[in-house]
């Protein structure tokens, strides 16, 4: 009995063995990949550069295109040489003040760059301080937008002050007054900037370059600068009332 | 009794070595797939970081670049700029110029004037006329035109 028993025990543990060997064998281990590289840091210039501002071109800034638009007028009458500015409505057409064309018997047009332009035609307000000229030839640039100007906004006048150089004088809208007593029969923009003799005609422009109004005088109480607003300027102009430039010594 | 329980006993041993080794192999062929699945991801991140890398260096290599356009678009328009400032400065004397020839000329016309009387003034008192009337026209005109010289002479000191 006791044979029998091991004979039964020898018999499974030779076929349990047989089984072991029957199983199939793991596959070999796989080669391993190489470690990849480090990443690279980037260079905080590429950060710099990218966030850079690009600087306008001179070409297409505001100060170019206010200058572009901005004409030197020279007045040549029996009393002398005066000087005064204007700016462009048109390729040929220029605004300026009345008391800037009076008494002409020669009047010569100026670019920003020294161009020189030929007035072939001019009239003057009849009851306001405002002018219109065609000069021969064509304006650089034209005033291309418009619009109205409050208090305590900032401007810039432009124009050729003692009839120097071209500048830009930046100041304020003070108020705008009742321009009756001011010779003007609308409302009149009162102005910080520094508006000298020779600034007459020249264009007061809004932080966009555009037009709000056209400077005509100084206030002599306050030394503020004054200057015919676009929505006057508007109604003087649709209302008309143009002449011809009156003769030297009749003013 | 003893034999069968002796094989009972052992048939359960043998399935479940058989059973356990199966598992083993079953994990071992896991290991070795999620093994060369590792490795593939591992070359995959190999090539991908040695393309991040080379783009890095483009990314650099091309702000350097941009650094040095904006740098040579910063001076051209310094040039610019100044170039416009000459241009401005060179066009203010164009027009100084201009007025002080107009002035000139007005000063000259005047003397004309003047030089034009005090020949028609010589030429009546050549003929006896009474010259009264010429005098005083060539005075106020030759006084009109040292008015206009001393107005110039006063506006542009350096003549």
């Amino acid at each position: 009995m006791r044979r029998a028993a091991q004979g039964a025990a020898a018999a499974c543990l030779a076929l349990a063995a047989a089984g072991c060997g029957g199983l199939a064998s793991a596959p070999p281990p796989a080669r391993p990949a190489p470690p990849a590289p480090a990443v690279k840091r980037i260079d905080p210039l590429v950060e710099r550069v990218a966030r850079a501002p690009v600087p306008e071109l001179i070409s297409r800034s505001l100060r170019r295109r206010a200058e572009e638009m901005v004409v030197r007028v020279r007045n040549v009458s029996c009393e002398g040489i005066a000087t005064g500015s204007g700016f462009a409505l048109d390729a040929h057409t220029l605004l300026t003040n009345r008391h800037v064309l009076a008494g002409a018997s020669q009047l010569e047009v100026s670019t920003w760059d020294g161009h020189d332009l030929a007035v072939s035609t001019a009239e003057v307000g009849a009851l306001v301080d405002l002018g219109v000229a065609s000069v021969d030839g064509t304006l650089p640039r034209a005033a291309s937008s418009f619009a109205g100007a409050v208090a305590g906004e900032a401007v810039t006048v432009v124009g050729f002050p003692l009839g120097g150089p071209l500048t830009l004088s930046r100041g304020r809208v003070v108020d705008l007054v009742a321009g009756a007593r001011l010779g003007v029969p609308g409302p009149v923009l009162r102005l910080t900037a520094d508006v000298r003799p020779g600034n007459s005609g020249g264009p007061v422009l809004d932080g966009r370059g555009r037009v709000v109004g056209i400077v005509y005088g100084i206030e002599l109480s306050t030394g503020y600068g004054l200057a015919i607003p676009l929505d006057t300027l508007r109604k003087l102009v649709a209302a008309g009332g143009f002449e011809a430039v009156p003769p030297c010594g009749s003013e | 009794m003893l034999f069968l329980a002796v094989a009972a006993l052992a048939t359960w041993a043998l399935y479940a070595m058989v059973a356990n080794e199966h598992r083993a192999v079953a994990w071992q062929h896991r290991a070795h797939d999620a093994e060369i699945e590792a490795n593939e991801l591992r070359t995959l991140l190999g090539a991908r970081t040695r393309l991040l890398n080379r783009r890095i260096d483009q990314l650099d290599t091309l702000a350097r670049k941009l650094k040095a356009s904006q740098a040579a678009l910063g001076a051209s328009q310094g040039d610019v700029a100044s170039l416009e400032e000459r241009q401005r400065e060179l066009a203010n004397e164009k027009a100084q110029l201009e007025d002080q020839q107009r002035a000139l000329e007005d000063v000259a016309a005047g003397y004309l004037t003047c030089k034009q009387d005090l020949i028609d003034l010589l030429t009546d008192v050549a003929a006896g006329y009474d010259t009264t009337y010429a005098f005083d026209v060539a005075d106020a005109d030759c006084g009109s035109a040292d008015a206009s010289l001393r107005s110039y002479l006063a506006t542009y000191p350096s003549g």
